[in-house]
């Protein structure tokens, strides 16, 4: 068994799909850490469109099947306007993030791309 | 030490390839798929086959080139050193 960091830039549906195979084998995922462009993932605010595959619910919801917590640049969503409930409330704006999205520094990237037998940046 | 270079847009494949190394190997993804189909190295080459068939490159894929589905990925990124994706 191996352990994973994934590191989510540009591509959270390549990510989802490694994520996914990666599980199913046995692996185990140390973080799942999304930064960029990809913190858009993270908003709530974004409703699903027709039928159209929404990626923040699909992260959502495999995340919290398996009981993992997905971490986002703080730096990355704020700039976005993707503000979690205290940051939404200490600038009067709205709640665009909640879990099992929540903010994190790239501190907490290091920490577990260092714990994990592997880095994958998708 | 070897590399996996994750060849994920349609231009990271030519700075990619003047760092690529005899022990590494390439894997087109997402619209890296179109890059599978330029001249490749003479390295072992990969692109998922979800991918390229989204793309309707299914059918061309490349004699050089071995459409892999998301578990053999898993095992590639565990096969080589590290990977770097571009």
């Amino acid at each position: 068994m191996a352990t994973f960091t994934l590191l989510i830039t540009d591509s959270p549906q390549a990510a989802l799909a490694f994520a996914e195979a990666a599980l199913a084998q046995g692996h185990r995922l140390t973080s799942v850490f999304f930064y960029g462009e990809a913190v858009r993932a993270a908003n709530a605010l974004i409703p699903a469109v027709g039928d159209e595959p929404h990626i923040g619910h699909q992260w959502r919801d495999f995340a919290k099947a398996q009981g993992l917590e997905l971490a986002v640049c703080v730096a990355a969503a704020e700039r976005r306007g993707i503000l979690d409930e205290e940051q939404a409330q200490a600038h009067d704006l709205a709640c665009a993030m909640a879990a099992p999205f929540r903010q994190a520094g790239l501190g907490e990237l290091v920490t577990a791309s260092a714990q994990s037998n592997r880095t994958v940046q998708w | 030490m070897s590399t996996l270079h994750i060849i994920a847009n349609r231009q990271a494949f030519a700075r990619a390839q003047e760092l690529m190394e005899g022990c590494d190997a390439v894997l087109f993804q997402g619209d890296g798929c179109y890059q599978a189909l330029d001249a490749l190295p003479s390295l072992p080459c990969y692109w998922v086959a979800a991918d390229a068939r989204a793309r309707a490159l299914g059918s061309r894929c490349p004699e050089a080139v071995t459409a892999i589905d998301w578990p053999k990925v898993v095992a590639l990124t565990l096969e080589y050193d590290k990977t770097v994706t571009w």
